[in-house]
């Protein structure tokens, strides 16, 4: 065999196997990992383009709703005011939200109980309620831009309409409170029902049609009933609604009034309800929906 | 481990277990899984009872009929499930005080589908990766890696739901290895794989027990599976370890060389037989008693005497079969009425 | 080393004329009528071709049906059971077309692969309503007796889906013999089944090979399937890669010479002296064990014992690496 000429240097690298000795994220990062994940299922990020559809449908109706107004805002200024529009106009969006709950929600914690992928993160080194937690947050931050976003674009919209913006935000910070507060019960609560609805059954469109209904039916029947039905305490049914209890106890916490335009009792939106009675229910339902979600979870066995 | 009920033997080698075992074992240092008179109990089935295991370097079989209590301790292994007493402690980690922390150390291969169907093969095992800790980064890298090394090409860019049953075997195996685990809990790795794909599974699964130094613990029903791959077994039975130990210390040679020959064999046997060799002519082969080797000798030397071809020559040992069904005829075992 | 040494197309050999001979009966062959028959059976979907013209005859006895995945073999399964009916082609069991055939179905068993059972009803209840669509007479003691070949008369009362997937294909199979069928289809049948419980249904179903039955597998443990039975049926891509006994299929590869495994000592003596034989092809050295290929098998096993004689080696194992059921499919497949 010939030997190699003395200056040569060669090696051959090695392709195999590498252990890892290096740095490991703990349970935030693990976290913040999940919740990422829930983020971009829920948008139907890196999935076929059906499963983006409806997601993305449902996120930029309300965009459109808002460029609507704010260009006729521009075209005709001075028509209706942003609180004319919200109380009118502004209905669907907590419908849409709820919509979107009734969509994401189910996708997000029935696909991995039927899939069985819920073996492998509980086979991680994660608690079942950081699992639960995660997915029910990211919901949660999905629907703020459903519930808020739109909110905060209208008024920033019509704050750089009026002649001095910064006295816009002065004299309209009620409103913007508003927004935020009636905005932020608003996805709790919707995320933790949705989650709770989720965790009790495994077919999406068992879980999405079950918390639609819970949702639609309450705000009909507590509607009705507080406003048509006439008994004694009838008008405490206005509690049972729940896709409006949110915008109840921001207005109110920040005492925004109901649009005058609007005829019926509706209009006045004024029940004989105390407004803790708002908040309470808020929170109250909020907390018990998460306790049957996390309780679910814990329970859970044969994944 | 030392016990001192009589029908066993000494220290460190493969021992049967006849009857419970009331010494709790040693930790010994090379054992990176050990459990210590693990009891489990649903209702009213005792389903694990002072399972006390050691699991060391290579890989190692885990056997036993359904519903004997595998799959109790595997999840048991896993922290999923808390034991009613006893402990499990898996790479200096003990199931119930860190649960988490030992998640981390552990891959898992269930045998169940378990991937989810709109997910690239990349990107899954990338956040399986990254819900065991690994930065994101690294994550991507060791996936990429990971995939590659269980034989999966180009088609990890693709969805989940259309891989054929070998491909999604070895992604469930990727997830499982991908942060780089200590102990590797395969569960049935070979279901549904055609032999080509089977050949292959158990190829890789050598290479990590024995190349990759990562401790494998596989659980099976194929013993031809386990024969070929594990270095010892532990077998479960009626919630008990009836067998556990190394192959080569179980399956000991026997006193018994079996023969064939093409042609009629009752020359060659009458030619050993002059030698001073018993030897039984049985239906396809001669059973030749081994005392010492210098049988082999004579064996060979009959063939030549007598031109007897000589188309098969082996001592026997005892199978794995043979160990395996002595272990699941104890006492304790009514198995058919478990499952 | 990867696994990507499968070959390209090897139809060539198969189109060779001494080939396509042996692809038909075997000359020794008992004189039984065969109880299954395919034709020249093909299957298409559309562009897609699961099953090209393949034929074979199977007679009483346990037969395997073997391939890798994707080969066809569940179609060709759905095929004989008159699941599908062929695009051309015909099938035939007991000398009747299968396909809408009712009377038929009445001596045929079936264990499918996948899970094909009324959670709701114990295991008695399943069995016994099997015997009962069959107007089996007496179904509950025929279901008694089917439960008790296959062990599980302990647990007859227990709901299915409170049942082990390997209890649940015990039962699978139980419910397929309460007709006595004369021919019986198995799909995977010991999935799922632990140890034990394999070697006692692969014990059932030679026994039932033994009284006259067919036995039809189809599985991918070639282990166990050599346990039961010699005939196998190999598909690959949707043809017919071989039929018959797999010894005599091992036979025919001749350009594949057999590997053979010699343990001993004085191996480089006893290397030299192997080599010099005519029929061997490669002689390799392994440690203690010499791994010796060779053209003619009966020659070099006559040879063997004088060579190790005359190099003064002892031999310690001689065992033929490559004529069981794997080494003979993965030939076939390569």
């Amino acid at each position: 065999m010939i030997s190699p000429p003395a200056s040569s240097a060669a090696r051959i690298a090695d392709r195999g196997y590498q252990h890892y000795d290096g740095v490991r994220v703990g349970s935030i990062g693990i976290f913040w990992a999940m919740l990422r994940a829930a983020l971009a299922r829920g948008l139907g990020l890196r999935r076929p383009h059906s499963a983006k559809i409806m997601p993305m449908l449902l996120i930029h109706i309300p965009n459109i709703v808002v460029f609507v107004n704010v260009a006729n805002a521009i075209a005709q200024p001075n028509t209706v005011t942003l609180q004319e529009f919200w109380d009118y106009a502004g209905q669907p969006f907590p419908v849409i939200a709820m919509l979107f709950a009734a969509v994401v929600g189910p996708d997000l914690f029935c696909a991995d109980r039927r899939e069985h992928v819920l073996s492998l993160y509980f086979a991680s080194p994660i608690t079942r309620l950081q699992y639960a937690v995660a997915r029910a947050a990211a919901l949660a931050i999905l629907l703020l831009t459903l519930t808020l976003l739109p909110m905060l674009q209208l008024f920033v919209g019509h704050a750089l309409l009026a002649t001095s913006a910064a006295d816009y935000v002065r004299g309209n910070l009620p409103l913007l409170g508003h927004a935020v507060l009636a905005g932020v019960l608003e996805a709790l609560l919707f995320a933790s029902v949705a989650s709770a609805v989720s965790s009790l059954s495994d077919r999406k469109v068992n879980a999405g049609g079950t918390f639609a209904g819970i949702m639609l039916v309450s705000l009909t029947v507590g509607d009705l009933i507080a406003t048509n039905v006439k008994f004694t305490s009838h008008e405490k049914f206005i509690l049972v609604d729940l896709m409006g209890v949110g915008m109840r106890t921001a207005r109110w916490i920040l005492g925004t009034t109901p649009w005058e335009g609007q005829s019926g009792a509706l209009s006045q939106d004024v029940f004989a309800v105390s407004g803790w009675a708002y908040l309470g229910v808020s929170l109250l339902v909020t907390a018990v929906a998460a306790a049957i979600l996390i309780v679910r979870y814990q329970r859970m066995r044969d994944v | 481990m030392v016990l001192d009920s009589p029908s066993f033997s000494c220290q460190n080698t493969g021992v049967i277990v006849q009857q419970r075992l009331d010494v709790p074992t040693h930790p010994q240092p090379q054992h990176v899984v050990q459990t210590r008179d693990l009891c489990k109990r649903f209702g009213q089935i005792q389903a694990l009872s002072h399972a006390s295991v050691g699991i060391g370097t290579g890989c190692t079989g885990l056997l036993g009929p359904n519903g004997a209590g595998k799959s109790t301790f595997i999840r048991l292994l896993l922290g999923l499930l808390q034991p009613d007493s006893g402990e499990a402690v898996v790479a200096g980690l003990s199931a119930s005080d860190d649960p988490l922390a030992l998640r981390a150390m552990i891959g898992y291969m269930p045998e169940h589908d378990c991937l989810p169907k709109d997910a690239k093969a990349q990107d899954f095992v990338r956040y399986m990766g990254e819900l065991h800790g690994l930065p994101r980064r690294i994550a991507v890298q060791r996936a990429n890696d990971t995939l590659y090394h269980v034989g999966l090409g180009e088609e990890r860019f693709r969805p989940i739901g259309g891989f054929s049953t070998g491909m999604k075997q070895r992604v469930k195996l990727a997830q499982a290895l991908v942060h780089d685990p200590k102990v590797l809990l395969l569960d049935e790795p070979t279901n549904g794989l055609d032999p080509a794909g089977r050949n292959e599974m158990l190829e890789i699964i050598q290479r990590i027990a024995h190349q990759m130094g990562i401790h494998v613990l596989l659980s099976s029903h194929l013993l031809a599976d386990i024969e070929r791959v594990a270095d010892s077994v532990v077998i479960i039975n009626a919630g008990r370890v009836v067998v556990q130990g190394t192959l080569s210390d179980l399956m000991t040679a026997s006193s018994i060389v079996s023969v064939r020959t093409q042609a009629s064999p009752v020359a060659l046997a009458r030619a050993v037989q002059a030698r001073g060799i018993e030897v039984e002519i049985g239906a396809t082969e001669l059973q030749i008693t081994y005392d010492s080797p210098a049988v082999y000798d004579a064996i060979r030397d009959a063939a030549v005497e007598t031109g007897s071809s000589l188309t098969y020559l082996k001592r026997r040992v005892r199978s794995l079969e043979d160990v395996y069904l002595m272990g699941s005829a104890t006492p304790a075992a009514t198995a058919s009425t478990q499952s | 080393m990867t696994a990507d040494m499968r070959g390209g197309d090897r139809t060539d050999q198969l189109d060779r004329p001494d080939r396509t001979e042996q692809t038909g009966l075997p000359e020794d062959s008992p004189s039984l009528p065969p109880t299954i028959e395919a034709l020249n059976v093909s299957k298409w979907y559309g562009d897609k071709v699961a099953v090209s013209d393949v034929s074979f005859a199977i007679r009483p006895g346990v037969t395997a049906l073997l391939g890798p995945n994707g080969a066809g073999k569940s179609t060709i399964l759905k095929l004989l059971t008159g699941q599908l009916a062929p695009s051309r082609g015909s099938v035939r069991v007991l000398g009747q077309p299968v396909r809408h055939n009712p009377a038929l179905y009445q001596v045929i068993g079936l264990v499918p692969e996948h899970d094909s059972i009324y959670p709701f009803l114990t295991v008695l209840e399943f069995v016994k309503l099997a015997a009962d669509l069959h107007r089996v007479r007496r179904s509950r003691e025929v279901a008694l007796e089917a439960l008790a070949t296959v062990d599980l008369l302990d647990v007859q009362h227990r709901k299915l889906r409170a049942c082990s997937k390997g209890m649940r294909q015990r039962v699978k199979v139980a419910q397929s013999l309460v007709n006595d069928p004369q021919v019986l289809f198995l799909d995977e049948p010991l999935a799922g089944a632990d140890p034990a419980q394999r070697l006692a249904l692969m014990d059932v179903f030679t026994r039932l090979g033994e009284t006259g039955c067919t036995v039809f597998i189809s599985s991918h443990i070639l282990n166990e399937v050599e346990r039961i039975g010699s005939n196998v049926i190999v598909i690959v891509n949707g043809k017919l890669a071989a039929e018959g006994d797999f010894h005599a299929i091992r036979a025919l590869m001749d350009d594949r010479p057999i590997k053979v495994s010699v343990q001993c000592s004085e191996t480089r003596a006893l290397a030299a002296r192997l080599v010099q034989l005519c029929g061997t092809s490669a002689v390799q050295i392994e440690g203690d064990t010499l791994l010796v290929e060779t053209k003619s098998t009966l020659e070099f096993h006559r040879a063997l014992p004088l060579a190790a004689q005359q190099a003064g080696a002892r031999l310690t194992g001689i065992e033929g690496l490559d004529e069981d059921l794997e080494s003979v499919f993965r030939y076939l497949v390569e």
